[in-house]
């Protein structure tokens, strides 16, 4: 589709130190990272590992102590809607419908009510919101109020789209639907998309390259291309290739996961 | 698993020379009605409502009738009645009443035009919170009866200084109530709206106040019936008419039926101010989960 | 779900139960507790700011109840109106209390009888205007800041009868005199009534002065000590040693004059030059002077006259609405059981 080109994200040693209890606490040390333009990546980790830190620091809502985030070679600073972010709750606007949920970021831009109509309707149309557009939050359940997050994001149309474990209060039925649904979002617009979860059969499913994060401090671990298909549906998950993908994956987690728990 | 493995560790190992735990007895069955938290039937319900007004009313009728107290401390309902139909037919209660609402409505309404906007701001920054928190919390302690005299002297004996008790006795609440309901915004509703590309101002007017507004409705509900709680302190300053001027004017002569009469009118023009606030409430506020 | 009588009827029976005590609780006299003869009655007896009461002050502080046998609490009230509205709801066993305000308590029902008198009021009681206000008649259109219903609200109307005047003709400004004076003196009405000491604060702004007084009307201002009808009947032993007690206290100050206006002056929140100055404006009644008040007769001089006058004056400006019964309001037989 036209419009904005999706971008190319650069984590260049990017470090976030918090003070905890007066002690200085290291939740990432010397991230570098890239993702190409269109690229789907994901970052696993178990909880603990600052994954979520991690988004919060692309997606300028917080200020990294070291390095530099970059977007298309500039640097960046302070949020924007040139990185979309889709937390796991959702923070869909209760008062609003669902409509007006998603043409909240148009309706802020100097555009015709046209044209903002037109984008809503396709964002709508694309998430299956359309027969659900005058529903009020409170009226939805927890997988459609993701796709409102997702659309109201998408529609800005970010250079990168950030997600921060989305599914993670979903169920499986449900989650899985949302895998597709993204997985088929993204096949669409083509965006730059970096997805954070704890689920490792998802991150294989979703990505083309998985960045496994190792805890305390937060630094990667591994970063491993996925050679699946780039059309996939449920169906992958049961192939051989898959599941020795995420056997693997799973373990990297759990060894780098391991050296955080206590000895017991 | 088997379960014989199961019973085999219970008895051996660390757990092996525990005494068997003991069970109370099973709390006897309560009716739904007496259950914490269950719903109760529409029939109930509405049970409820009518005795919570007819006992008191029942109540009353009784105690007045049987003289059990002087008729001068409990005047009969009939009594009551008449002294407000007497009132009416005077044009009286409605000099009064009018006047005690326009007073109300500009004192809070005058408290509600200062506070909403200073409750937002408290709400919002943490700097307006640390700037402004020790004054009003301060200030919400002094009793308003205490500022008459001078009031009487800063603004004189007319109508200013009566809204201006009312004012006094209601602004600091409210805007305390409203910074708190301002403060109950999720933090995520607002980082979103930022990579959504809100600004800063666009946050406060699109995000803060309309999740706030339902919450602030309710604080103004609750502060309104303040302000008529003022109204008889305020009516002391030199006043000619009021329904609390007439509580205090007719108490000289110990006219209790009339008493009674105006603080019926009382809570019945707080009960409809009251439900229109909350009519406002339940229409902007139809999304609150 | 079915309601069950079983669960409504312990909740029935107890709302009853919480109203019956609240019920009982409220009014009733409180004053009263024993027969003749039984543990030893209080009297509670309230006053306010006022020179012709102050003696009562004096008498508590040097003793003189107990020395008569009677056990007497004294109740000062900072507002003079909240004392009479503690008679009428029989809050106190009796009050000190202006005729026409008596009058007033007795129009709405109160049953009160006047045992004494203190003073009349021979100038204590003012009209005082700013600088301007030369006449009576210059009042008119102006607001003038009263106490409702009371004493000087009485006095200002009196005096607004003689120029020609009536209220009509005035703004006034309900205020307790305390505020009134206050008021006054801030510049923020043209006109007070007050009686002494706040007489001092409002002659406090420059320029001001009374252009009429109790002076101009006399036997207009009694001054009493009035009981509930019900405790006279009942407890007239402590009645009498009160009204004993009344005598020999003007007796010690005749005798101690310094140390009884420097206690009088401090109750009076005045300093003792001021309070001397209140000398003229109210007249203490001898027992003489209270007997022939008593007796009956047609001219200003007696109380039942007067009364009678008051009333219907009150009536006709209307401070009450309608005219109250004066049979049996004055019972003299405890100032003339008093050795003269």
């Amino acid at each position: 589709m036209g419009g904005i080109a999706p971008g190319v994200l650069e984590l260049r040693g990017v470090g976030k130190q918090f003070t905890r209890r007066g002690e200085p606490v290291q939740a990432l040390d010397n991230i570098d990272l890239r993702v190409e333009r269109g690229e789907f990546v994901c970052v696993v980790g178990a909880s603990g590992s600052g994954k979520s830190t991690l988004l919060s620091l692309i997606a300028g809502l917080s200020p990294v102590s070291t390095g530099q985030v970059r977007l298309d070679d500039r640097p960046v600073s302070g949020p924007g809607p040139d990185r979309g972010l889709v937390f796991q709750s959702g923070a869909v606007y209760p008062w609003r419908t669902v409509e007006r949920n998603v043409a909240f970021g148009l309706e802020l831009l100097p555009i015709s009510r046209d044209e903002r109509a037109r984008r809503v309707d396709w964002y709508l149309a694309e998430t299956g919101l359309t027969a659900l557009r005058h529903a009020l939050p409170r009226q939805l359940s927890g997988g459609q109020l993701q796709r409102v997050a997702i659309a109201r994001a998408l529609a800005c149309e970010p250079q990168v789209l950030l997600l921060d474990e989305p599914f993670g209060a979903l169920d499986v039925q449900t989650k899985e639907d949302m895998q597709v649904l993204l997985h088929r979002i993204w096949r669409d617009t083509a965006r730059t998309v970096l997805l954070v979860t704890h689920d490792v059969e998802e991150a294989v499913f979703l990505s083309q390259r998985v960045v496994v994060l190792a805890c305390d401090p937060g630094r990667i671990a591994a970063d491993l291309p996925i050679a699946l298909p780039s059309d996939r549906d449920l169906a992958v998950k049961r192939t051989p290739q898959f599941l020795k993908l995420r056997a693997s994956i799973e373990d990297l987690v759990r060894a780098h996961h391991h050296r955080h728990t206590p000895a017991e | 698993m088997s379960t014989d493995t199961d019973a085999a560790a219970v008895t051996t190992g660390a757990r092996a020379g525990w005494a068997a735990l003991p069970r109370r007895r099973p709390p006897r069955r309560v009716p739904s009605v007496l259950a914490i938290r269950s719903p109760i039937s529409r029939r109930a319900r509405w049970i409820l409502i009518t005795l919570s007004v007819l006992v008191p009313a029942v109540a009353w009728v009784a105690l007045s009738g049987s003289r059990t107290v002087e008729p001068r401390f409990l005047p009969s309902p009939r009594a009551v009645w008449l002294a407000g139909v007497e009132m009416a037919r005077s044009g009286q209660l409605f000099t009064d009443g009018w006047a005690s609402i326009q007073r109300v409505l500009w004192g809070f309404g005058l408290a509600v035009v200062v506070s909403v906007p200073l409750g937002i701001l408290m709400g919002t920054f943490r700097a307006a919170q640390s700037l402004l928190e020790p004054v009003i919390g301060l200030l919400r302690y002094l009793p308003a009866s205490a500022f008459i005299p001078l009031l009487i002297l800063w603004l004189g004996l007319g109508e200013p200084s009566k809204i201006a008790i009312l004012f006094i006795g209601t602004v600091f609440f409210n805007t305390l109530m409203t910074a708190d309901v301002v403060r109950q915004v999720p933090k995520s509703l607002i980082d979103v709206s930022y990579t959504l590309g809100a600004r800063r101002g666009e946050v406060l007017r699109k995000v803060v106040v309309p999740h706030s507004i339902p919450g602030m409705i309710d604080a103004m509900r609750v502060n309104a019936a303040a302000a008529w709680n003022f109204v008889v302190v305020a009516e002391l300053i030199a006043a000619n008419s009021g329904l609390g001027y007439r509580i205090i004017r007719v108490q000289r002569f110990a006219q209790t039926d009339r008493i009674f009469a105006i603080l019926v009118i009382i809570g019945l023009i707080g009960l409809t101010m009251d439900l229109s606030l909350r009519l406002l409430r339940d229409w902007t506020g139809r999304w609150v989960a | 779900m079915t309601v069950r009588l079983r669960t409504w009827l312990p909740a029935l029976a107890g709302a009853l139960l919480l109203i019956a005590p609240l019920a009982t609780a409220c009014g009733g006299d409180n004053t009263t507790n024993s027969d003749t003869g039984g543990p030893k009655t209080k009297v509670t007896i309230g006053f306010s700011a006022w020179p012709g009461w102050f003696p009562w002050q004096v008498a508590q502080e040097q003793g003189l109840f107990t020395k008569n046998g009677v056990d007497v609490e004294l109740k000062y009230f900072d507002s003079y109106t909240d004392s009479l509205n503690a008679l009428s709801t029989n809050n106190v066993s009796a009050n000190s209390q202006t005729l026409n305000d008596t009058l007033s308590s007795v129009s709405g029902g109160a049953k009160q009888t006047i045992v004494l008198v203190n003073d009349n009021s021979t100038g204590n009681d003012q009209i005082i205007v700013r600088d301007g206000i030369t006449s009576v008649a210059d009042l008119k259109g102006k607001a003038v800041a009263v106490e409702q219903g009371t004493v000087d609200h009485y006095l200002l109307l009196l005096v607004l009868q003689k120029a020609g005047l009536t209220e009509k003709d005035i703004q006034v400004k309900s205020l307790t005199t305390d505020a009134a004076a206050a008021a006054f003196a801030a510049g923020q009405v043209d006109a007070v009534g007050a009686f002494a000491p706040f007489t001092t604060t409002a002659l406090g702004l420059a320029g001001s002065k009374a252009i009429a007084t109790s002076a101009d009307f006399p036997g207009a201002i009694p001054d009493h000590l009035v009981f509930t009808a019900d405790f006279v009947k009942d407890h007239p032993t402590e009645v009498q040693a009160v009204v004993k007690t009344w005598y020999e206290t003007l007796d010690w100050i005749k005798n101690n004059k310094d140390a009884a206006v420097k206690i009088m002056a401090k109750r009076a929140g005045v300093s003792v030059d001021d309070y001397k100055t209140y000398d003229k404006g109210t007249t203490i009644f001898t027992r003489e002077q209270n007997l022939k008040a008593f007796a009956s007769g047609t001219t200003p001089a007696n109380l039942d006259y007067q009364a009678e006058q008051i009333a219907e004056f009150l009536v006709s400006t209307g401070l009450i609405n309608e005219k109250p019964k004066l049979d049996g309001l004055f019972e003299p037989k405890f100032v003339q059981a008093v050795p003269g």
